[in-house]
């Protein structure tokens, strides 16, 4: 009791605790800085950062892969995924006549990526996207296949699919005895073994 | 009553009824794809499978009457892994393409397999390819989805009478399609769409448009008929994607027809209205709506001080709501102080109303639409029910089919009711009160009458007038043997509870008020009320405008402003006369030599393009409203679409003009106006008191020498009035009109099915239209649908002089 009293006589005579915060002070002062000088210097963003939406380009055709199914937008807690979907007077499928995101409403929970059957919508790493406008962060098809161009083109994209955004992939895991759409060969052994 | 136990509950029920019937109604869910509240138990898709204790295999619950002591079980484990196994055999083919599929989110067979199916099939193989077929109008389908429950072939076979589908091939081959493989060419009443439980019938219009989840739902009433349907309507962004009848929904408890399912997109028409148009210089130009109503205020007024204002006159319309017509009325009364309202009801169902005014001293009837259900003869008097009012007309091939009702149909067109009648007979055209006069001096004859009738006022005229028509002649009149009239005379005796339907349709000129007053003779002779007619209202408001047009005072009627040349100013709401008035000549020179004629429609009519202003209106769905259709219960049409361009309600429109003319016409606000106009149509209590109006076979024209058909007009099942022909949905699947022609007449012209032919009546008047070479008419007549504003098929027909049926004659010859 006694003690605790002259410490803290000692402490408020001789401004202990500010030497102690000054000493941290100086130790960082000297140790490697945390804070990067952005815009000049960016974030690399950990592999799997959820930042703006693309739209996959298909490899091989060259057009979006999406199939026009809408359970993106039926999953999106938000509701700021709109579709809107036709027959094609050719092929006569059913393709994507507008689709579109509402950025300033998405909360980034990447809901619609897993959603997805075919991986046709994913998030990029790109961060930087701040606008003046709503209509600037209002997304269209057009916008959306062009940050595939810009962010995931190529070997990028091919990684994330493999790390992060396979559908149906093995990891992907549904309640016991669930049936999940699956494409051929992708197997949820778990449960594939429960309904035999 | 028996009882018995499902899952421990005890329950009740009538003997007959299935387990599966008796689950549904106590709120316990059995799974099943096959069975549908309409139709027999098939047993086909055996997911309805169920544990009775002491039955060593399980029942298909949807085929197995309840019995007394039964103990019941419908979720056990044995069961889940039935029906886990029924599932997967049902996917073993299944092409799961839910994502695409416009089923997904609705689907049966999606959300079973959710809830019981296995997670992987062990049929690894095979899927169905089969291509879809697309080729018909307005219903796709897609054989690969498809689980062969057979509700569609069963529904439209055993539902509706048409038998298009069938199940055709074996086993994995195996497909829903009409007989050989033909293209569908059926009613597209859509039932069997509705009816799929899966994705393998679709509609053309809605394929990919949406998913069901994004969607919302509205019920509301169908505007076409006076059945009163309630069809389910699916909207995206202000938008009607589609519409659906839903199990137990509304009068008509999920049954619709072409026109309720697939007309509602006349309200996104091109030919829509968006601005008031006014003439100037001879031509309509768009003007503001300030410039347009204050011209008609002004010129209403001028009208009106010159020539008093007996010569303004109104039409309204069976379309708008009963608010709108009401308002029609209280405008032309207070603010113009004339009295001549009316509305095409005059050629219709004001046939019917009048005859029901002298023979039972009453002014409507409230169907039931059930009643054919009750009846144990139903007789159909020159009335293709199952076109007019379609779902009503399914009552009354119910009552035959189930529950075995005589059928007696006299119609000399071949209709879907004359296919399925006990007795067809095929009478002249025209010659319907001949026919009823002979049943009645038939049943005199045979002492066969209600003796009560004896008593009625006017039974010895009607014994009078019956004796020119004794069975034999009544039998050359019209044109049957005289022993069918006596065989439907025995069995309408017979009855103890008989119905006499007809259709007074303001395009059908094979009736007069005179038909209507035979049928009504033939009812109270056979003893019965004013219960036992089923003459249903035309359109959706039928009833509800003619009540509220013929409350109060009435001036002219229709026939007398558009024939009777003493009009200056006509105010037309909603209603187009060019094309569905008979004798259009007249018609047009009526209109034409106006002062002034004011137009308001949702859309540009003919009649509109010869008017001085025009109004735009906004359309069913755009605002709210009452129809009174033939229940005689005021239903509401809900607004779930926002008007066109600067459409307003008629009522809306009515209301500034009478504020323009200083006249209060008391419309603060719909609910308000509503009250009031319903009010005015909700107090009528009547008692009926029969009375016998004898009438004589007569019709407008008969044929000879020089024109030697008679020229029959009437409604298609796909169509209704000229409304739906801007319907792209139904004008897919009835584009066109043409002339249904007997072969032994179209043969003695060289006439030859689909070649062109010229129609040409007594007034000097021609029409040229696509020969169909039928048996479905007699020889001797000739018909045309009358609702494609292009055929002008109302240049050859009259207006009804004293009753009698308005039926041309005209000469047909190769075009
Ligand atoms: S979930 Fe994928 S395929 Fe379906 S609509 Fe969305 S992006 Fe397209
Ligand atoms: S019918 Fe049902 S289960 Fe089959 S693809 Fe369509 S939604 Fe999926
Ligand atoms: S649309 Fe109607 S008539 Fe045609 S096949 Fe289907 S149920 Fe039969
Ligand atoms: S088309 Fe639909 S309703 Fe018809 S049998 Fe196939 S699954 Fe059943
Ligand atoms: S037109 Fe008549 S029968 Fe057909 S859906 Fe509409 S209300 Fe029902
Ligand atoms: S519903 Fe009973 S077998 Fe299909």
């Amino acid at each position: 009791m006694i003690n605790k009293k002259i410490k803290k006589i000692i402490d408020t005579i001789f401004f202990t605790e500010i030497i102690r915060g000054m000493a941290l002070t100086l130790k960082s002062f000297f140790s490697p800085a945390v804070t990067i000088q952005y815009p000049e210097e960016k974030r690399q963003p950990f592999p799997g950062f959820r930042g703006q939406h693309a739209f996959v380009r298909d490899e091989a055709t060259g057009k979006e892969k999406c199939i026009a199914c809408g359970l993106c937008g039926a999953v999106c807690p938000s509701k700021c995924i709109y579709i809107y979907t036709k027959e094609d007077p050719e092929t006569r499928k059913k393709v994507i006549d507008r689709y579109e995101i509402e950025l300033l409403r998405c909360v980034y929970c990447a809901l619609c990526v897993e959603a997805c059957p075919v991986g046709a919508v994913v998030l990029t790493e790109n961060y930087e996207y701040s606008e003046y406008t709503r209509d600037a962060l209002y997304m269209t098809k057009e916008k959306l296949m062009d940050n595939w161009d810009r962010f995931m083109a190529g070997e990028k994209g091919r990684e994330y699919f493999k790390k992060f955004w396979t559908p149906g992939k093995d990891s992907f895991r549904a309640y016991p005895g669930q049936p999940v759409f699956k494409r051929q060969g992708a197997g949820n052994k778990e449960a594939g073994a429960e309904g035999k | 009553m028996i009882e018995f136990v499902i899952n421990g509950k005890n329950i009740q029920a009538q003997p007959k009824t299935t387990i599966l019937q008796a689950a549904l109604a106590n709120g316990i869910y059995i799974p099943h794809l096959c069975w549908d509240r309409r139709l027999l138990p098939y047993g086909g898709c055996r997911l309805c499978l169920v544990e009775v204790e002491g039955m060593h295999k399980f029942l298909a619950s949807c085929s197995t009457p309840v019995k007394a002591g039964m103990i019941i079980h419908t979720e056990t484990p044995k069961l889940e892994k039935a029906r886990r196994t029924v599932l997967e055999l049902l996917l073993v083919h299944h092409p799961l393409d839910c994502p695409v599929c416009d089923k997904a989110g609705e689907c049966d067979l999606q959300d079973l397999a959710f809830k019981y199916g296995p997670v992987a099939s062990r049929f690894a193989d095979e899927r169905k390819h089969e291509p879809e077929s697309t080729a018909a109008p307005l219903i796709e389908r897609n054989a690969n989805r498809c689980i062969l429950c057979g509700k569609c072939v069963r529904i439209c076979k055993e539902h509706q009478g048409v038998g298009a589908l069938n199940l055709i091939g074996r086993g994995f081959k195996t497909k829903v399609s009409p007989a050989f493989e033909e293209t569908l060419d059926c009613e597209f009443c859509g039932q069997c769409v509705d009816a799929c439980p899966v994705g393998a019938l679709g509609t053309k219009s809605y394929k990919f448009r949406s998913r069901v989840w994004f969607m919302d739902e509205q019920e509301n009433i169908c505007p076409y008929c006076s059945v009163g349907c309630t069809s389910v309507l699916s909207l995206r962004d202000g938008q009607i994607l589609r519409a659906r009848g839903k199990d137990g929904v509304g009068i008509s408890k999920g049954d619709l027809c072409p026109r309720g399912r697939f007309g509602f997109d006349f309200i996104e028409s091109e030919h829509r209205l968006s601005t008031p148009l006014l003439r100037k210089e001879g031509k309509l130009e768009p003007a503001s709506w300030q410039e347009a109503l204050e011209f008609t205020a002004r010129r209403l007024a001028e009208i009106k001080e010159a020539h008093g204002p007996r010569a303004i006159g109104a039409l309204g319309s069976e379309r708008c709501s009963v608010e709108d017509n009401y308002m029609l009325k209280k405008f032309m009364v207070l603010s113009l102080g004339s009295k001549n309202v009316d509305s095409r009801t005059r050629l219709g169902y004001a046939k019917q109303v009048e005859a029901l005014k002298k023979t039972f001293g009453i002014s409507r009837l409230a169907l039931d639409l059930d009643a054919p259900l009750k009846a144990d003869v139903i007789f159909v008097l020159e009335s293709d029910l199952t076109s007019t009012h379609p779902v009503y007309g399914l009552k009354a091939l119910a009552a035959h089919r189930d529950l075995k009702a005589t059928l007696i149909v006299a119609d000399p067109r071949e209709s879907k009711l004359s296919r399925w009648s006990s007795q067809w007979l095929r009478i002249r055209p025209a010659t319907g009160v001949a026919l009823v006069n002979g049943i009645m001096s038939a049943l005199i004859e045979a002492d066969l009458f209600d003796k009560k009738a004896e008593a009625v006022k006017g039974f010895d005229e009607l014994k009078k007038t019956l004796e020119r028509y004794k069975p034999s002649a009544a039998a050359v009149m019209a044109g049957v043997s005289e022993l069918d009239i006596r065989h439907a005379a025995s069995a309408l005796a017979a009855a103890k509870n008989p119905m006499f339907m007809a259709c007074f349709g303001s395009s059908e000129n094979t009736k007069g008020e005179g038909t209507a007053l035979a049928l009504m003779d033939l009812a109270i002779l056979l003893g019965r009320g004013p219960e036992a007619l089923g003459l249903p209202p035309e359109f959706a408001n039928t009833m509800g405008t003619q009540m509220v047009l013929e409350g109060g005072e009435t001036g002219l009627d229709a026939v007398e402003m558009l024939y009777g040349g003493q009009m200056k100013a006509l105010v037309i709401m909603g209603e187009n006369p060019v094309v569905t008035f008979p004798d259009t000549t007249r018609v047009m020179n009526t209109l034409g030599g106006l002062e002034l004629l004011v137009v308001q429609d949702i859309m540009m009519t003919a009649t509109a393009k010869l008017a001085h202003v025009v109004l735009p209106a906004s359309g069913w769905g755009e605002k709210e409203g009452t129809f009174v259709g033939m229940t005689g219960k005021p239903q509401k049409i809900v607004k779930c679409l926002s008007e066109i361009g600067q459409g307003i309600p008629d009522w809306k429109i009515l209301r500034n003009l009478g504020r323009l003319m200083h006249t209060d016409l008391d419309a603060k606000s719909f609910a308000g106006l509503s009250a009031s106009a319903l009010a005015d149509i909700e107090q009528r209590q009547e008692t009926a008191h029969p009375v016998f109006i004898p009438v004589e076979q007569e019709t407008r024209e008969s044929a000879d020498g020089g024109h030697p058909l008679l020229f029959a007009t009437g409604n298609l099942m796909q169509h209704s009035g000229s409304l739906t022909t801007i319907s792209n949905n139904l004008d897919s699947a009835a584009p066109d009109a043409y002339l249904q022609i007997n072969p032994s007449d179209a043969d003695a012209r060289r006439i030859y099915n689909d070649s062109f032919v010229k129609v040409s009546g007594r007034n000097g008047e021609a029409i040229y239209l696509k020969a169909r070479v039928t048996d479905e008419v007699p020889q001797g007549m000739v018909f045309a649908p009358a609702h494609f504003a292009h055929a002008k098929v109302n240049l050859l027909t009259l207006p009804s002089k004293n009753g009698e049926a308005p039926i041309a004659a005209v000469k047909v010859d190769p075009a």
